[in-house]
């Protein structure tokens, strides 16, 4: 059994919010890539999901 | 797990555990991580542990806790075919006897390989999100823990209890009309007096003007299905010439396996009655005479004689035209007897049942009631 997008439940997940753990997919309107996330010592692509960026980063604006 | 049992007998305590799936077995190996029991040190130390366990006391809480020695199984593997079974079994026996107020904690700890779930293809992502390509190894493991107290006070304890009574007469001879009499009270009390020895008599040490007697009479009575054992030893001593110096002893003893208050209570009844029944047979034999010579008796070497029943005699007479209260005894007899052969594994459970309603039906065509 493939693990599925939480977001639109039709693409096998493939990475994972990196505040909640919510199965996301590739699409780019499910996930939201972060560049250089400060939460970690060395500055590291995190995932998000649309929830998780509003809350933990909302400085960021989103456009989709 | 679904069950835990546990039985006691004198100082040992074997405990069963058994567990029934109630959903999809994990496959794989069962382990038994850590059984961990605590027991009061009154118990004693431990004599015997199976399988082999380690022990210690345990540093009391507060002053009013009752000491405690703990006891704990580890890393035990289930093998395959107790795993089959679904069960493992663990003894232990103590220095002392285990009563029935004690209580005894502890917890058990079992792990699965695999899961309940049977959860499969588990992927690994990493804190920021991305999925893990390198390969890592997945270990996949149910563990199921149990915290137990179990009160003793709800087991079932068996444990052999004795009554014993010592009668004496003085003046009475001790010959055959006693064991006649008392033969045909019991069976009239509905006792099974199952075998009557005579040893030979033998002139005292003391005198040769007295004789030993000595009977053996061992039987069985039943308290529905319960079996209570009893043996009367009669001895005495016959005084040539001088009756009234005669005297008879009677040491009356009834044993039975108990497991209540109440099933003790029973075995010293039936002592009681036995006791009362055989003062009857020795208060209303007639008196010794003043100055006679003693009966003379047949002696039987270590003859056993079998029980002959009153009936019996009457039922031989009577057997082309037997009438309905000698088909009676004949059948409660039988019934008897399939008792004793169910106890005794001659006959089975079903041959039993078959029989005894065949006799029961038989009876209750011929009036008799329950």
């Amino acid at each position: 059994m493939a693990l599925m997008c939480a977001i639109c439940n039709n693409n096998t997940a493939e990475v994972v919010c990196h505040h909640c753990g919510k199965p996301l997919c590739k699409d780019e309107r499910c996930r939201f890539r972060l560049k250089n996330d400060d939460a970690f010592s060395t500055p590291t692509t995190t995932f998000h999901c649309r929830e998780c960026l509003k809350k933990y980063h909302p400085q960021i604006s989103l456009h989709n | 797990m679904r069950q835990t049992k546990a039985r006691n007998h004198r100082g040992g305590l074997f405990f069963g555990g058994r567990w029934v799936h109630s959903c999809p077995a994990p496959k794989g190996t069962t382990r038994i991580e850590e059984f961990v029991l605590y027991a009061p040190q009154r118990l004693g130390k431990i004599a015997m542990v199976e399988p082999s366990a380690i022990t210690g006391i345990v540093s009391l809480q507060s002053e009013n806790d009752e000491p405690m020695q703990k006891i704990a199984w580890k890393a035990i593997d289930i093998r395959s075919q107790v795993y089959r079974e679904r069960r493992q079994r663990f003894y232990i026996r103590f220095d002392n006897k285990i009563d029935a107020s004690t209580v005894l904690y502890g917890n058990l700890r079992i792990s699965f390989t695999g899961t309940l779930s049977e959860l499969k293809n588990i992927k690994f992502f990493f804190p920021w999100g991305k999925q893990r390509s390198d390969n890592v190894k997945i270990d996949r493991h149910t563990f199921l823990d149990v915290n137990f107290e179990l009160n003793l006070a709800g087991l079932h304890f068996q444990d052999t209890a004795s009554e014993t009574k010592q009668l004496m007469r003085a003046g009475v001879l001790p010959n055959h009309a006693i064991v006649t009499q008392l033969t045909e009270e019991l069976n009239n009390a509905g006792v099974y007096l199952k075998r009557v020895i005579e040893n030979p008599a033998r002139t005292s040490k003391a005198g040769a003007h007295i004789t030993n007697r000595y009977w053996d009479m061992a039987g069985r009575y039943y308290d529905g299905v319960y079996p209570i054992d009893f043996h009367l030893v009669l001895t005495g001593e016959e005084a040539y010439g001088k009756p009234s110096e005669s005297k008879v002893q009677v040491d009356v003893s009834v044993q039975g396996v108990v497991a209540s208050d109440d099933m003790r209570a029973k075995v010293a009844y039936l002592r009681d009655r036995l006791s009362a029944l055989t003062e009857n047979t020795l208060d209303n034999l007639p008196a010794a005479p003043a100055d006679s010579s003693p009966v003379k008796e047949a002696n039987f070497s270590d003859v056993e004689l079998e029980q002959t029943i009153p009936s019996q005699a009457g039922r031989q007479k009577t057997s082309q035209q037997p009438t309905a209260s000698s088909e009676v005894s004949r059948l409660l007899e039988m019934l008897a007897k399939l008792d004793e052969a169910l106890i005794e594994g001659r006959i089975s459970e079903s041959r039993y049942d078959e029989m005894q309603k065949r006799y029961k039906s038989q009876l209750i065509q011929l009036g008799h009631t329950f």
